[in-house]
């Protein structure tokens, strides 16, 4: 496999420098750091010849152009939430290896609905002339084996959740906004009930007092592990507002 | 900067977390009321919202602002639940309290998106607690043998007062779009999902609605 070089928010750097230190730390409780994002987003330069199942990131460039807009916004969850639709398909379709009870699978039939509307609205919004289709690709996660779904959908569900929170600054249109907003406490719930499968009457269902917030760069470093195409963006955002986690 | 419409988010917040620490606190200090079995759950929820209170807090001073002082709050919703005083008989209906606090919190942040669209900070402030109430309230629904989302404007078994929470989520339409109209809809669980799979929001004033019966 590859070497792929990872994100880095190394070079980040603080905005407002005029705000006292006392405000400062105050803001950072709350996250609200402005920071510099990386300008290229990490790509993949190998071109080796190989056999067997795709390896991430090798097909055809899939360009995210943020010069869109909201368009490139929904283009992002598009992406996303088609590689959690055809992830739940296929959790379905493999439900007689898996050894889901029946209450388990009641909850990822529910998921996997969920998913696939999510993915035909965003399908429909965008159109034939901002739509596209990815080819997902699941290295290491064996469909048969219940722990081996359930911790890759525990990813894919706070994955969605941190992107749409640290997406959401970047849509101009309240509209748009009020979308992602009605999705994304949908894959919260999702998230949690997942989480509480894995380790049941716990705290896992909620980690921490605040959600995370990704950078889109981040996000999609993450899911080009999952996904064949080569993920790039092009006029990508220069900057990003950090949640109360600092971590985006 | 923060703007007014920011601050009038926060102070909003503010009072819905108060509510929702303020009833965990109670849950988590009655004696005999939460089993052991539950503790680590409504535990982690009972911090969460302390954090939450405390950022909200900090975030209004930090505008030169003073956050609403904690109102006292009346549990038995002005008399809906009559006697409800965290008994350790009463665990179902702190549990139903739960639920309704946590889906209201899911619909009241998600209903002030808009107002924090130019203030990018606070926006995702948030929606990073937004994420969590709605985590909360997947969680409580489950641990009450519900499903973790809310189909239809289905209050479950709720009581009638509770209604007001769950008015509107029956919606179908998206972004102008018939959501059961998709083409796969129909093969992925129809109009159900569709009202699943889409958190809808609640207005400044229906949350006041919601919440004003416990105002004490």
């Amino acid at each position: 496999m590859p070497d792929r070089p990872t994100l880095s928010l190394g070079n980040s750097g603080m905005l407002a420098s005029s705000r006292t230190r006392r405000d400062m730390l105050k803001i950072m409780a709350a996250g609200g750091l402005a920071v510099f994002l990386p300008t290229m987003l990490a790509g993949c330069s190998d071109d080796s010849t190989m056999t067997g199942p795709p390896e991430p990131g090798t097909g055809d460039p899939l360009t995210i152009d943020f010069s869109k807009g909201d368009v490139a916004i929904l283009q992002f969850a598009y992406a996303l939430e088609q590689l959690e639709a055809d992830f739940y398909i296929r959790v379905v379709n493999s439900f007689g290896s898996a050894g889901f009870s029946a209450n388990e699978q009641s909850i990822l039939t529910d998921l996997r609905n969920h998913e696939v509307l999510h993915r035909e609205l965003f399908k429909a919004a965008l159109g034939t002339a901002n739509g596209f289709t990815i080819t997902p690709t699941y290295p290491g996660v064996d469909f048969a084996n219940r722990t081996s779904v359930l911790q890759a959908a525990r990813a894919f569900e706070d994955l969605g959740v941190a992107a749409y929170n640290g997406a959401a600054q970047y849509i101009s249109d309240p509209g748009t906004l009020l979308l992602a907003g009605k999705i994304v406490s949908v894959e919260a719930r999702h998230a949690s009930a997942i989480r509480d499968l894995l380790e049941p009457n716990t705290s896992a269902f909620a980690p921490k007092a605040f959600d995370d917030a990704f950078s889109p760069g981040k996000v999609a470093a993450a899911a080009q592990g999952f996904v064949e195409d080569e993920l790039m963006f092009a006029n990508a955002p220069t900057m990003f507002v950090q949640g109360p986690n600092n971590n985006g | 900067m923060q703007t007014s419409t920011t601050l009038d988010v926060l102070q909003f917040a503010l009072l819905l977390e108060y509510l929702e620490s303020e009833f965990y606190n109670r849950g988590m200090n009655a004696t005999g009321l939460i089993p052991s079995a539950d503790r680590a759950v409504f535990g982690a929820i009972q911090q969460h919202e302390q954090v939450h209170v405390d950022t909200l807090r900090a975030l209004i001073t930090g505008a030169n602002a003073t956050p609403i002082a904690k109102p006292d709050f009346d549990f038995t919703a002005g008399g809906a639940l009559t006697g409800f005083d965290f008994l350790p008989t009463q665990y179902a209906t702190f549990m139903a309290l739960a639920m309704a606090f946590e889906d209201t919190g899911v619909r009241a942040y998600k209903g002030q998106a808009a107002n924090l669209i130019n203030d990018k900070a606070a926006l995702t402030a948030a929606l990073t607690i937004h994420s969590v109430e709605a985590r909360h309230a997947s969680q409580v629904r489950r641990m009450r043998g519900q499903k973790g989302w809310v189909e239809g404007n289905s209050r479950g078994d709720l009581p009638a007062f509770t209604q007001g929470i769950y008015d509107g989520e029956e919606i179908t339409m998206q972004g102008g779009v018939s959501v059961p109209g998709l083409p796969m809809a129909a093969m992925f669980g129809g109009s159900a999902a569709a009202t699943e799979a889409f958190d809808e929001p609640l207005t400044k004033e229906q949350v006041t609605a919601i919440v004003t019966p416990f105002l004490g």
